[in-house]
């Protein structure tokens, strides 16, 4: 019920992005690198979908996104990720972990299936649009 | 506790330049429990648990004071247990640490034999030790930072290495504010913390572990496996709902309660004596009594002690049915179903879905609490190869290797632990409403975002409480810590818009960051202000009031009208 009034996550990330990345920047440089690679990683994401932030076909079992979501976490969670240095800064997690939140719950799934076009094919116009006019103010994910 | 801003670690710039460090330290795991502490490493191969000066892997958990200096049980361990409770010894130190003198478990703990003293302002307690017939005054802090620097030269001496990194392990119910009483103890003692663990995801942890040791052993499928931890000391309740496949423990929920083996003494304490003992040294031997009272039940129905009321003259001996204990405790017991009924719900699962139980803590031999939860999750037989006092320092010294970035698919630690913060977080607005910006199950690390409008026309400036806890008033949570923006554009009530974002990174360092931002472009007009938080010292209680006399709902903020 939550999740109805939110457009897709990764329209919300994408668009408010800016605004907490001010706010990194000049916290610490180590981050500035890492939230630019984030950011260009991120951006194909964006454009794309959370099928593609998880790496999974669009017709994935829930036990295949599971899979895919413990796989990726292995490789991007800040803890390893530091030793790997990849210099990610948790960014990547979040995003990985968002899209896993919104596909491992059949309900949310289905409704972001919808949004994205129940062929599979994504309609550009449309989450666009989405995410400047029906956008409710209420930005959290989970929340409301 | 995150990335070292001031120079706590002064190794810490180069190991983020080095290009994949060949070895590293891995951090030294921590339990301190309200009864005993214990430390472990990783060596590299496994965990090696570390011993005391007596070749005890526990140390009891307490400071005593010999004249001027305070001395902990790890160094000078006393030979009469009577010696503890004779008021010259401050223990139960977790059950006090970062609590304000208005907390019910504070003042519960008032029964115990040293001094706590409460003035019931929302202040710090006072706590005092009877040293050669004088009350000497002393804080929890104190307390805590005494025994980690004797944990601290504990492993140095057998390591023969300097220690700077550490994990802990918390209980589920700590607030953020009393995470960093435990972090400035730490920083006390001269150690820099990577993680504070939950007890019950360090368990999870250590689980994950096991279970992938059998796996290389038999070739297992490597299916998903979904455990229901329940961990109850001397101090604390805590369970959580682990996820675990590959190594990977996903932490589908929490819940936990400073409810514990204390709570059944006094309960007891109360029942048997329920005039209350006046004369300290009484308090002392009753309280070594019904510790043994209640260990025999746990094995045998009834007990039987001899009790002295006082005045020397009065002999009784009492017989103790477990029937009768559980009675007693009754509140305790029904504390514990509802956290694991709580804990399950949080997790999002069914009862039918969990595949293991393990059951872990100083209380988890109570056959009712065993029962108890074992019917519950619908099992008749708790997972067999846990060690029960243990298993939470094995799975911080895991943690620890895994926080110090020695878990790579190359080695032979390949762990990791995803887990979520504990308590809701959120800001006022509305007038006193808690307004929630993240969830209690959010996992770490997370940013979240919420949008925010002005509550008078023309304001100006806006005041950012930032509250944690389940309450959904802001009188019923705990303040973390406040800051002001201003610059916001001249409009109607209702028409600019605040951003406040939560960012709360691996370690768990949150920081809110605020600014306010052309109305509908979402463009931050001024730099965002970012507070880590908590940012209020001791006597945080009378910041909201003060602030609240002082400005009123002048700088209120509000959820903005849905268009």
């Amino acid at each position: 019920m939550i999740r109805s009034a939110n457009p897709p996550q990764f329209l919300l990330l994408g668009t408010s992005r800016s605004a907490p990345c001010a706010a990194l920047r000049w916290r610490n440089p180590a981050r500035r690198k890492s939230v630019a690679v984030a950011a260009a990683a991120t951006a194909a994401a964006a454009a794309g979908d959370l099928y593609e932030v998880l790496r999974v076909k669009r017709d994935a079992t829930a036990v295949e996104i599971k899979k895919a979501y413990r796989h990726l976490a292995k490789t991007f969670h800040p803890d390893v990720a530091r030793a790997a240095s990849s210099g990610s800064d948790g960014f990547d997690f979040i995003e990985i972990h968002n899209a896993y939140e919104t596909l491992s719950d059949p309900m949310a799934r289905a409704r972001y299936d919808d949004s994205i076009g129940v062929d599979g094919r994504l309609r550009f116009e449309e989450a666009a649009g989405m995410a400047i006019g029906r956008w409710r103010r209420w930005e959290t994910d989970q929340c409301w | 506790m995150a990335e070292p801003e001031y120079t706590m670690e002064p190794n810490s710039e180069r190991e983020e330049t080095k290009p994949a460090p060949e070895f590293q330290d891995p951090a030294l795991g921590i339990d301190i429990g309200t009864s005993h502490c214990r430390v472990a490493v990783w060596n590299g191969f496994s965990v090696e648990l570390l011993k005391n000066a007596r070749n005890e892997t526990a140390s009891q958990s307490y400071v005593t004071f010999d004249g001027e200096t305070p001395t902990g049980g790890i160094r000078n361990p006393l030979n009469d247990e009577l010696e503890i409770f004779s008021g010259s010894a401050i223990f139960n130190i977790k059950r006090l640490i970062g609590r304000a003198d208005t907390d019910p478990v504070v003042h519960a703990s008032k029964s115990l034999p040293y001094m706590v003293q409460t003035l019931d302002i929302g202040a710090r307690p006072f706590v005092a030790a009877l040293v050669n017939n004088v009350w000497r005054a002393t804080t929890p802090e104190e307390a805590l930072t005494i025994l980690l620097v004797e944990l601290r030269s504990m492993a140095e001496t057998q390591l023969r290495k300097t220690v700077r990194n550490v994990v802990l392990t918390v209980p589920v119910s700590f607030s953020r504010f009393q995470l960093t009483r435990i972090e400035r103890a730490c920083a006390m003692a001269g150690l820099h913390v990577l993680r504070l663990m939950p007890e019950p995801t360090a368990v999870a942890l250590l689980f994950a572990h096991k279970l992938q040791q059998t796996e290389l052993e038999n070739m297992g499928s490597g299916s998903e496996k979904v455990a229901l931890i329940f961990n109850m000391g001397a101090g604390y309740c805590d369970v959580c709902v682990t996820a675990i496949a590959g190594g990977v423990s996903q932490i589908k929920g929490v819940a936990g309660s400073p409810v514990g083996g204390e709570d059944l003494l006094r309960n007891m304490m109360h029942f048997l004596a329920p005039s209350g003992v006046e004369d300290i040294k009484l308090v002392g031997l009753f309280w070594i009594a019904f510790q043994h009272v209640i260990h025999q039940l746990s094995f045998q129905d009834f007990v039987t002690i001899q009790a002295d009321y006082g005045s020397g003259t009065t002999i009784r001996t009492l017989l103790i049915h477990r029937t009768r204990f559980e009675e007693v405790n009754r509140k305790v017991f029904e504390e514990c179903e509802m956290l694991v009924l709580q804990c399950i719900c949080n997790a999002k699962i069914h009862v039918k879905e969990i595949t293991d139980v393990i059951l872990v803590g100083g209380c988890s031999h109570i056959p009712k609490v065993r029962n108890l939860v074992l019917n519950l999750c619908e099992k008749d037989v708790p997972y067999p190869g846990m060690n029960p006092l243990e298993s939470a320092v094995y799975g911080a010294a895991l943690e620890g290797a895994v926080a110090s970035g020695l878990a790579n698919s190359a080695g032979n630690l390949k762990l990791l632990s995803v887990h979520p913060i504990t308590h809701p977080l959120g800001i006022k607005a509305d007038g006193h409403h808690f307004v929630c910006i993240m969830q209690s199950n959010t996992a770490i690390p997370s940013r979240k975002e919420l949008w925010f409008t002005t509550a008078n026309d023309n304001q100006a400036e806006a005041l950012i409480m930032v509250y944690e806890g389940e309450g959904n008033t802001v009188e019923e949570n705990h303040l973390l810590g406040y800051f002001k923006i201003a610059g916001i554009p001249p409009a109607q009530k209702g028409c600019s818009e605040v951003s406040v974002v939560m960012d709360i990174d691996a370690s768990n360092t949150l920081r809110v960051s605020a600014a306010a931002s052309c109305p509908r472009s979402r463009q931050p007009l001024s730099p965002y202000l970012e507070v880590r938080m908590p940012n209020v010292d001791d006597g945080h209680g009378w910041c909201a009031e003060a602030l609240i006399n002082k400005y009123g709902s002048t700088l209120d903020l509000a959820i903005p009208k849905n268009t």
